[in-house]
Order: C-alpha cells, then structure tokens, then sequence
C-alpha cells in the first residue's frame, strides 16, 4: 500500500513542477488549471492511503509472508450475479436519449434508473 | 482458494443466455468486453474497407460526401472508444485479478455496469446511422463549429452521448483495477512483484481517472451548447473554439497511452516468456511507464501547434522527452530477447511485428514533434500514416498477441499455429502496404479526410497500392475468424499451462475456477508460476 501511494505522490509532484513550469511558459490559463488539478488530485489520494495505512503493516507488502499466512481472514464479498447492472445501464441508456427525443423517453428512463439503483442497494444490504 | 476466505454471495439458479446477463464474475464480463469490442473492430473495419475502396482510383463516388464524413468519424471513434482502449479493459478484466492472485474484482456490480454501460454507449453512437441526418460526421475529434454549428441533427447528439457512457464505463473500470491491485494481493504479492502487465494497468487506470473527467466535461459542455442553446465554444457570442481543442486534447493525447500501454504490457509478458529469460530491467520498465504516463499528460497541445494559440516549444520539448522512456522499453525489449533461447510461436510473431510497426510509429510521432514539420503535414495523410502505426501497427497487432497468448487460459483449448502464422504473415504485409505509401502521399500533399481526390503524379498508384493492403489485411483479420471457429469446434486441449509462463494466472487451471484458486503458491519474484514450478531455479 505504501508504495501505491509513493507512486501517486510522485505522480502528483511530477505534475504539479510540470504546471509551475507550464504557467512560467504560457501563462495560458485552461492548462494551467487542469494540469492543477491533476496534481492535487493525485497528491489528495496519496496522501489519503499514507494516512490511512500509516504504520499499518500490509500483509501483501511483506515480502517473506506466504498466500497461506492470511488464511481464515476475510477479504470481501463478491456477488455471484445481479440483474441490476444490466437495469441501470438500460435505465441511463433510454434517460440520455431521451435527452435527444424528448420526455416521453427521458421520464420512463429516469423510472428504470431509480428502480435499479434502489434494487441495487437493496441487494448491497444483504450482501 | 485456500489461503484467505471469500464471502462468495450464492447466485440464484440461472443459466444460458441469463447466465451471462447477470454475470458479475470478472471473467465473464472479461469475455463479455474483449468480444464486443472485436465485433466493433468488425464493424469498423467494414467501414475502412468501404472508404479504401472509394479511394482506390481519383474521382470514384462509391459513397457521396457526408457517407465518407459519417464513416471516418464512426470508423475512427470505434477503433479508439470501442476497440482498442476497451479492449486492453476487458483483457485487464480477465488477467489482472489472477495475476495479482484475487479472487475477483473489487467491486463485481460496478464492473458489470461498465461493461453494460460501454455496451450501451457504443450502441448509441452507432445508431446514429439509423437518424434521418445520419451519424455524427464531425471526425472522432469532433472540434467545435464543426460538431455545433456544422452537425445539425440528433446523430451528432448520439455521438457525444454514446462516448459519455463510454467515457464513463472507463472510468468506472479503472477504479475497479486500481482498488482491486492495490487492496487485493494476497500476502507476498508487493507491488515489486507485480507482472509488467498488471503495472502498465495500474498505470492506465491512473491515465484513465486524471484523462477521462475532462472528455465527460467537454462532451457535456458540447451538448449544452447543441442541446440547450449554450454557447461554450461559440466565439461569437464570446465563447472560445480553442478551449474546446484545449479540452479535448488534454483528454486526447493521454487517450493514445490509454490505448499503447496495456499493450506495451502484453509484449512485456510475452517476449520473456519466449525468450526463456526473465524480464531485463523489470523495476526500468516500471518506472518508464510512469514516466510515459506522466508527460503524456503534458504534451496535449502538440495537436494544437498550428492553431498559433499554444507554446509550441514548450510542447515540443514535452513530446521529444517521451521518446526516452519509451525507447528504455526497446531496449528492455531487446534485452530479453538477447541471449534468450528464441521461440517463434504466433504470440511472439505478433509481438515482434508490434515492435517493428510501432518504432517506425514511435519515429514518425519525433518527427510530428517538431512544429516545422508538423507544420508541414498537418491534416495531411502522413498524419494517418503515423497513428495508424501507432495503434493499428502497435496496440492493434498486440491485441492479436494477447488473444493467441491467453486464448488457451480463456478457453482451456490452443488456437492453431498453422492458421495463426498466415493471420500475422498476411496482417503484418497487409498493414505495412496500407499504411506505408500514406507517408509519401502527406509528404506530397494529400489532404486527409477527402472523399475524392485530384490524378495528382504518383497519387492515383500509392492509393491504389494502400487499397489493395487493406484487403490484404482484411483476409488475415478473415483467417482469424476462421481460426477461432475451427479452434473451438475441434479443441485441441492446451492444459494449464501450454507456454510455461510466468505469472501467477498460469499457475491455476485453464479455464479457471469459479474464485480463480484453488491454492495459491508462494509469491517470491515476479515470475511466481515459474519459481513453483522450477523450485530449484528460484532466484
């Protein structure tokens, strides 16, 4: 983990020497932002994992341990299927087109979208 | 899988076509992506036939004006949204979580959604055709006033919707690859033992998550501007046209890398195992990625350079410095290689041959760096030349390396060499015959993106010449359909491991288990399949 967020700290210093360094060139405004904003985003996730796993000893950081020395903890729940995927995906499908073709596509689109989202949850809460 | 416990939730009794609807498992949705996005390559590879084929002769009107309009712009927006990009997420789907010994993907719902979603966004932007005004014929690029003012009609607005969804499908897809490497390695699985593959991922899915937001901005600033009488990119009403490019390309360039990287990942996995050696210079490779990743993201204006509204020098000093990392991976390339004992089978010939279209890519693209010559070839068919080599010489003939690399993991079944060695032979002298006399034709002067064009000296030949390559090409892409058929009406079983790979996905069985392990082996290098078998060779 420590490394995933060396990495994303790198990546955010990199950026943001190349957006000091692109303002002092251009001072061209659009750039300058967005290059600005990459920079404090990947420093804002990099700082969030070094906070959060500070002192933590990640078990697949540790270079001696084996698959086997994690055995009996729990990793996460993964679902063997849904049908509210496929809905959701229909449901924002029909919503944007009815952004082109008017309300009678976009209401019943944005009805699917709620369904599923709320058929999603549901299913989350159980598992 | 043994070694931590999963809290597998029970699937409801389904099967057949049902089965696949609902599937949530990464190898499935895996399967699911890589064949639609080849169907897309299908599709859009009729259309480049189509659009070949008017060109082959001066003054041919096979197809009228805004047909050819509406076919580059489909053809190059499915090769780019729904091709080659996606395709290195669907293999991710499949390969990144057994390579970093997971169970499955972080997040199962949001990665079937994406898949879905992706689906969806590329139904739309085809449907485009369906509308009385025709698709959107504004170029993959779709620059302002060309997709506002110059695209009236819904097919424009299919366009830009469709590629949100599909913008948003990546998206989605990178936070899944990104959370499930980083939180689900089992222990011993450091991020210094990653394969090259699952890396180049990561790093993609970085790419994706600072690239995509701006694309999702743009196209819904475009539509404010189509749909609800905004004007973002009008500048008369005090808007900016250049902004719209500023967007894009900030989008744009990293996009290239979206679709190059996974696959400089592919032929880092392939080559050493091949060349029966480890990787040379794993932790320079990982690094020249980052590298790539990093100042691709500050080189978006080198498509600008003739607007006059950019600071060429600082942008063409940006894009000569990514010739450095990627020449490391050459040269990481050629160090595997070198000394290895060398074996020839159709993965390899496919990666050699993305070496080879890829430098003369990786060449022209110096070239284009340099603003006097851009300046000179700009929108010309050396333009197409080079970017073809790129992602149809590079990322294009990767992809056929992944598929007849992983195809007997997938399928538990080989693919067949014979057949394979004439899919590359007639691939790899089609392409170069198509896309090596557009060189000459930009340096001459041919425009791109002509329906027509004058019986200019020498002009009327090298069309004809890159005519005849595409169909050349087209029967290799025919010989692979036909490989695949016959590969899986009389399978000929591959075992777990027919290559002696590397990392850790040939150290389960082909096809995988349902939770991808039933044991994990002991994680000491980045080649964990080969230490477990080869305990002795362990370094």
């Amino acid at each position: 983990m420590i490394t995933g967020a060396r990495v994303l700290g790198a990546a955010g210093a990199f950026m943001l020497a190349v957006d000091i360094v692109y303002w002092l060139v251009t001072y061209e405004y659009a750039g300058t932002f967005l290059l600005g904003v990459m920079a404090v985003g990947l420093l804002f996730a990099a700082g969030y994992l070094a906070a959060a796993y500070r002192g933590a000893r990640y078990p697949a950081d540790q270079p001696e341990l084996r698959p086997e020395d994690g055995a009996g903890g729990y990793i996460g729940a993964f679902a063997a299927a849904s049908t509210w995927p496929i809905v959701l995906a229909g449901g924002v499908l029909v919503s944007l087109a009815g952004l082109v073709y008017g309300p009678w596509l976009f209401v019943p689109g944005m009805v699917i979208t709620v369904a599923a989202l709320l058929g999603w949850t549901r299913e989350s809460d159980r598992a | 899988m043994n070694a931590v416990s999963t809290h597998a939730v029970p699937a409801p009794h389904r099967s057949g076509l049902l089965t696949w609807l609902t599937t949530t498992n990464h190898k499935r949705i895996g399967v699911l992506y890589m064949t639609t996005t080849l169907a897309f390559f299908l599709l859009s590879g009729i259309l480049a036939l189509v659009m070949r084929s008017q060109l082959y002769g001066p003054h041919l009107s096979l197809v009228d004006r805004q047909t050819y309009n509406e076919l580059f712009t489909l053809h190059g927006t499915a090769m780019i949204f729904l091709f080659v990009a996606p395709f290195g997420l669907g293999l991710a789907n499949y390969v990144l979580p057994l390579q970093v010994g997971a169970p499955d993907m972080a997040f199962p719902r949001l990665n079937a959604l994406s898949y879905w979603v992706f689906l969806g966004g590329g139904l739309v932007i085809f449907s485009g055709l369906a509308t009385s005004s025709g698709a959107g014929a504004s170029g993959w690029t779709a620059y302002a006033p060309l997709s506002t003012t110059g695209s009236p009609g819904p097919g424009m607005d299919l366009w830009a919707l469709g590629v949100l969804m599909v913008s948003a499908a990546s998206i989605m897809t990178a936070i899944n690859l990104l959370v499930t490497t980083f939180v689900y390695r089992p222990p011993g699985m450091t991020m210094w033992r990653l394969p090259i593959f699952t890396w180049d991922m990561v790093v993609t899915s970085l790419v994706i998550l600072m690239a995509f937001p701006p694309l999702g901005t743009t196209l819904v600033l475009l539509l404010i501007d189509r749909l609800l009488g905004g004007h973002v990119f009008d500048p008369a009403h005090g808007g900016s046209a250049v902004l719209y490019q500023h967007l894009f390309w900030f989008f744009g360039h990293p996009e290239v890398y979206v679709m190059i990287l996974p696959f400089f990942g592919v032929v880092t996995e392939i080559i050493p195992v091949f060349s029966r050696k480890p990787v040379f210079g794993y932790t320079g490779l990982v690094l020249a990625t980052l590298g790539i990743a990093g100042l691709s993201m500050g080189v978006w204006a080198h498509h600008m350079f003739t607007t006059g509204a950019v600071v060429n020098p600082f942008f063409s000093a940006m894009s000569f410095l990514i010739a450095v990392p990627t020449g490391i991976k050459f040269f990481n390339w050629i160090g595997t290689m070198w000394g290895g004992e060398l074996t020839f089978p159709t993965p390899m010939l496919f990666s050699i041959g993305f070496m080879l279209n890829f430098l003369l890519g990786g060449i022209t693209g110096v070239m284009l760096a340099s603003p006097p010559i851009d300046y000179h070839v700009e929108d010309s068919y050396f333009l197409v030349a080079h970017f073809h080599y790129v992602l149809g010489g590079g990322s294009l003939f990767a992809i056929f390396a992944a598929i007849y690399f992983w195809f007997p993991k997938i399928t538990g079944a080989l693919l067949r060499e014979g057949w394979g060695r004439l899919n590359f032979f007639l691939m790899f002298v089609g392409f170069n015959v198509t896309f090596f006399p557009m060189h000459l034709l930009g340096l001459w002067g041919m425009p791109r993106r002509v329906v027509t064009y004058a019986d200019l000296p020498g002009w009327a030949a090298l069309n004809r010449l890159s005519t005849i390559g595409s169909w050349i090409m087209a029967a290799g892409v025919l010989v692979f359909l036909w490989n695949l058929w016959t590969s899986l009406r009389g399978r000929i079983p591959s075992g777990d491991d027919p290559w002696g790979g590397f990392s850790l996905e040939w150290a389960t069985s082909s096809p995988p288990p349902e939770h991808n392990f039933a044991r994990i082996p002991p994680i000491r290098s980045e080649r964990p399949a080969f230490d477990m078998r080869h305990p002795d060779l362990r370094r």
